[in-house]
């Protein structure tokens, strides 16, 4: 799926909202002035990430005048699972702020995501947090996980967000 | 065609020291009583094939040497300490065998300090045959046989020595394996080679960094990787270290799995491994390029991408594959 990305500059930060596949082939955004205040990049409508990706995606971020933080926000599960993953997705300043945790029905085969604020889950360096449960919308059985549950925000304590 | 790996390690020959092979010894030897406790059925061999490889012998200590075969052609490629089990195997298996074919992809140390040791250069009869893109070709073996660093002059191997510069992304032929140097991403530079026999193909992409990698970036390299066999590829670092170590000409097992899965390339063996890791760490490095790999062919699944895959796993020093 192609590469697409939508910037918005607003007056106290800049906001991209990115889709298709982050891989070798994804143009990301080339901007003419620094960004002013943070960079919020919304990456649910990311559906794939490969390495070569994340490596043209770590430059990028070298390139990019940006002068205070980066945020992540709506961190589809293509990119939770990768940047559990890879070292070096995320640098000392990008920071993800919430996630899509996805599931799967045993029962009925159903698949569905939940929105995690990550903030809200607790004390990144020391996190212990367990994933929140989820009922299927179709059979109303518990969903499992659709990751390796101990690795569930492993990201985390690779890269020890700050919160204000 | 046939590919043995006789040295998988990179930058310097990495030897299991006494005391790390005793460590591992323990372990293995507490997880066998452990489970002599259960009343398991398994005797000492079922055992040790369920264990993981970095407790069982782990992956090997000798820099870089591979061998390509085929029923009646052989080509050596690059010199490192792996050449001298190769050169102990021909004495014993070979012994009758008069022309070797040795192919250099560069000359930095962990490619060339096993050839004073390639017993052939020394018997009056043989031919040893060098192929190699860089100008100084010579001038990098005459290095090696000269005193102070080696007793045996060049001079008394210079009979036995054939030397062929052969010409970038031009194929030359030894018997009926055709080779084709082609330019990797490596300080000084490294030339990798495609060779191509009866069909078959295997691209050799050691020692790189895999800087280009779009198509568009690879240019009149990306031949090398086009539909290959068999990929043997640059992996001594995990993804993250690479990162941290820009322009040190070495690469990681997720650069090279995206390479050859749009490369349309059948099967890969990754090599070069870290000196300076255990073999626990290289084990781990394969293991998260495992999970790489599960969650990249789950997301090109759901994308509509082929679901073919590719074969791969990092390479063991002595290891055989078949093509």
């Amino acid at each position: 799926m192609k590469f697409k990305a939508l910037v918005k500059i607003e007056k106290d930060r800049t906001v991209m909202v990115l889709e298709g596949w982050l891989d070798e082939r994804a143009e990301l955004p080339e901007l003419d002035e620094p960004v002013k205040g943070d960079l919020v990049l919304d990456l649910k409508g990311i559906t794939l990430v490969n390495s070569l990706g994340v490596r043209n995606w770590i430059q990028w971020f070298k390139v990019l005048k940006v002068q205070r933080d980066v945020k992540l926000i709506h961190c589809s599960p293509a990119v939770l699972k990768q940047a559990n993953t890879l070292q070096g997705f995320l640098s000392d300043r990008t920071k993800i702020e919430s996630v899509f945790v996805p599931y799967f029905c045993e029962d009925c085969g159903r698949e569905d995501q939940l929105l995690v604020n990550i903030a809200k889950v607790g004390d990144p360096v020391h996190i212990t947090a367990a994933p929140p449960e989820l009922k299927c919308s179709s059979c109303g059985m518990k969903m499992e996980l659709d990751l390796i549950e101990s690795q569930y925000l492993t990201f985390m304590q690779k890269h020890k967000p700050k919160f204000s | 065609m046939r590919v043995k790996l006789w040295g998988v390690r990179g930058s310097l020959p990495s030897p299991v020291a006494p005391g790390r092979l005793r460590g591992h010894l323990e372990e293995v030897l507490k997880q066998f009583e452990a489970l002599k406790k259960t009343n398991s059925p398994l005797n000492a061999s079922q055992f040790l094939d369920l264990l993981p490889s970095h407790l069982t012998g782990g992956y090997g200590g000798n820099t870089s040497c591979g061998e390509i075969t085929t029923a009646s052609h052989r080509l050596i490629i690059d010199g490192g300490s792996g050449i001298r089990s190769l050169s102990d195997h021909l004495t014993l298996n070979d012994p009758h065998c008069k022309e070797f074919h040795i192919y250099l992809t560069h000359f930095h140390w962990d490619h060339l300090i096993g050839l004073p040791f390639f017993v052939p250069l020394y018997m009056k009869g043989k031919s040893v045959h060098f192929y190699g893109v860089h100008e100084d070709l010579e001038e990098a073996l005459q290095i090696l046989f000269r005193k102070p660093q080696f007793p045996v002059p060049y001079k008394v191997i210079s009979p036995q020595i054939h030397i062929h510069k052969v010409k970038p992304r031009e194929p030359f032929k030894v018997g009926d394996l055709s080779v084709t140097p082609y330019q990797l991403d490596h300080p000084d530079p490294c030339w990798g080679a495609r060779v191509e026999s009866n069909g078959k193909s295997v691209a050799w992409c050691v020692d790189t960094e895999g800087i280009r990698t779009s198509p568009e970036e690879l240019g009149p390299d990306l031949p090398l990787y086009q539909n290959a066999d068999l990929m043997v590829f640059d992996a001594q670092y995990s993804f993250g270290e690479a990162l941290e170590k820009i322009n040190w000409g070495h690469s990681s097992g997720p650069i090279g799995i995206d390479l050859a899965l749009r490369e349309g390339i059948k099967q890969v063996v990754f090599m070069h491994h870290d000196p300076s890791a255990s073999d626990q760490s290289i084990w781990d490095g394969e293991q998260q390029t495992k999970q790489y790999y599960s969650e990249l062919m789950r997301s090109r699944q759901r994308a509509g991408l082929s679901g073919e895959g590719v074969l791969w796993h990092f390479g063991v020093e002595g290891e055989s594959i078949a093509l």
